[in-house]
């Protein structure tokens, strides 16, 4: 217990993080959990597709103060990393951009300070950068994408566009080739063109058991309906012995009545 | 750039996290996810048991400022999400202290994990406590557990003391509070049944099984199609020759009436040639009878004119004889 004298309960507050990387939130754990993830998934077949959270990029070789710490970040073209995987990101190391960026708000983040990363992101050639805040309940601050707009080379006056929000409030990346769509207060990448929905764990792991359940029932009607092909072949084949018998029959007594009546014009 | 003299490549350190981070590195964090995933996978029956990671643990209430968060912490007898989602755990609002806490060791954090927090972590009365170094650089062994022991003192006063848990040969530790094995396996943490020694499924394998059973489910259908397909053209191809040997039984039959047809009506022109034939032998027979009758008639008829032109010549012999001897006075 502290040994100072203990302030009214209700005018404490009790940060939930700091504004340096610290304690997450579980809306912001399970974001990230289930992102990685689904990103890491949705680009199994691409080895040059590094997904990372919460690493420090360097984007200055020589300066370790110019750095950031995304909360996602998406590389595509990226080295293959040393064996024990990455320790930090460093621009002029790996020679490639990150394409996206997604960046949680959380309580202690200043208006300010997330304009200064915007800028940074611009700067840096960030193709896409998403805000998600958890918290916020309209759909238009909840989620934000940005892409840059790659018109003007001259990295401090880029500009970027606001990504439409769309359906419930999701918004399309073109870099992941998924939608992000807050759930809850979670927030969810979706593969359009996926029957599933999510990866998240616990529902992966139920489609499987559907997937099997239904692959059963489907083995087992086509099965009965392979059998009912089978039995009506065989039903045909048997009417076609039995009338091939009879052909044989009647042939064989033209052949007699030949043998016996030669025809005379033949 | 940074203002301060830059000094050359090789000295530069650039730190992979600050003081307290979520996560230090690739492994680190990827580790630390997955767990919480397996975690809240294995324990989603249980509505009581709340699986948290990196969240701030407030444990001393009035006191904003003595905190940790434990990279995986377990709670039991709490509900998994009050109202949403956690922003904190408060140690006197939630009535429970976490019953298994789990530090993955980084660069900045392995020697307070085993120190500080360790002690911190007993006298808040964490039942279990683990520390695993993915990458086997920080710690004597990749995974080392704690389990608290409480028990009277000489002044007859109880402490709790953590008792190292003796990982088996593999390296792997069970875990009472969660019921499962700890294994460290390289840079992942297995959690395995203890009952059947399986390994939960980490969640990229549960997506590459999901990927994988969805390929087999969608060759399997292409191979049932086929098999579909192939059986659906056999019974084609078995009606298709029941239809034309029947219709080859229903020409044959025609042709076989028909020449059964032929063959009757040769039979009856055979029969009615052999009638002609006969009657025609027939009437030879009377022709040759009446030829012969004639014939005969004939004969008879010569002879008897034979006879007469013999009985002329003679009565002309004789008439001869007659004038002769009684010569007749010419007129």
């Amino acid at each position: 217990m502290s040994s100072e004298s203990t302030p009214t309960k209700p005018e404490i507050h009790y940060p939930s993080s700091e504004g340096t990387d610290n304690g997450k939130t579980e809306a912001h754990v399970r974001t990230i959990a289930n992102l990685l993830l689904t990103v890491l998934d949705h680009f199994r077949e691409r080895s040059d597709v590094y997904v990372i959270g919460d690493m420090f990029w360097y984007y200055e070789e020589g300066s370790v103060e110019k750095r950031c710490t995304p909360d996602l970040m998406v590389v595509k073209g990226a080295k293959p990393g040393p064996p024990k995987g990455r320790m930090c990101w460093r621009s002029w190391v790996e020679e490639v951009t990150p394409c996206f960026v997604l960046e949680i708000i959380s309580e202690l983040i200043p208006a300010e300070d997330l304009n200064t990363r915007l800028q940074l992101y611009r700067e840096l050639g960030v193709s896409e950068y998403f805000l998600f805040d958890s918290r916020r309940e309209c759909p238009e601050s909840r989620l934000r994408g940005f892409r840059l707009l790659r018109s003007n080379d001259n990295p401090s006056s880029r500009n970027d566009e606001t990504l439409p929000l769309e359906g419930d409030g999701w918004i399309f990346s073109r870099e992941l080739g998924l939608r992000l769509t807050p759930q809850g207060q979670v927030l969810r990448a979706i593969n359009p063109s996926d029957q599933i929905s999510e990866s998240q764990m616990k529902d992966l792991v139920e489609h499987v058991r559907t997937m099997k359940r239904e692959s059963a029932v489907l083995r087992a009607s086509e099965a009965a309906k392979l059998r009912e092909l089978e039995r009506k072949t065989e039903f045909f084949r048997q009417l076609a012995d039995a009338e091939q018998l009879r052909a044989d029959k009647f042939l064989a007594e033209i052949e007699e009545l030949r043998r016996r009546f030669p025809p005379r014009n033949n | 750039m940074s203002s301060e003299v830059i000094q050359p490549k090789e000295t530069i350190f650039y730190p992979s996290s600050e003081e307290e981070p979520m996560a230090e590195s690739e492994i680190h964090l990827r580790t630390m996810m997955f767990v919480i995933l397996m975690l809240q996978e294995f324990f989603r029956e249980r509505p009581d048991v709340c699986v948290l990671g990196n969240l701030f643990w407030y444990y001393e209430e009035g006191n904003r400022d003595v905190r940790r968060a434990p990279d995986i912490m377990v709670v039991k007898g709490v509900d998994p999400a009050p109202q949403g989602y956690r922003d904190n755990f408060q140690s006197w609002v939630e009535k429970e202290t976490p019953c298994f806490i789990l530090e993955i060791a980084s660069e900045s954090t392995w020697e307070e994990d085993q120190n500080a927090k360790k002690n911190l972590y007993r006298d808040l009365g964490v039942l279990e406590y683990y520390l695993y170094d993915p990458k086997m650089q920080y710690l004597d062994a990749p995974l080392l557990g704690y389990r608290l022991l409480t028990r009277e003192n000489a002044n007859e006063e109880l402490e709790s003391e953590y008792e190292e848990l003796i990982p088996h040969a593999d390296g792997s530790i069970f875990s009472r509070e969660l019921g499962l094995i700890l294994r460290p396996e390289g840079s992942r943490l297995r959690l395995v049944n203890p009952l059947t020694r399986i390994p939960l499924l980490e969640p990229l394998e549960t997506s590459e099984r999901f990927h994988q059973l969805q390929d087999e489910m969608k060759r399997s259908r292409e191979a049932s199609e086929k098999q579909l397909r192939e059986k659906d053209e056999a019974l084609r191809q078995s009606n298709l020759r029941a239809e034309s040997e029947r219709q080859r039984a229903t020409e044959a039959e025609q042709r076989a009436e028909t020449e059964r047809q032929r063959a009757t009506d040769a039979e009856q022109r055979a029969e009615s040639e052999r009638q002609r034939a006969l009657e025609a032998e027939q009437r030879a027979v009377t022709e040759r009878q009446r030829a012969e009758s004639e014939r005969q008639l004939a004969v008879t008829e010569r002879q008897r004119a034979i006879e007469a032109e013999n009985e002329i010549s003679r009565l002309r012999q004789e008439l001869e004889e007659l004038r002769r001897r009684n010569p007749v006075t010419e007129e």
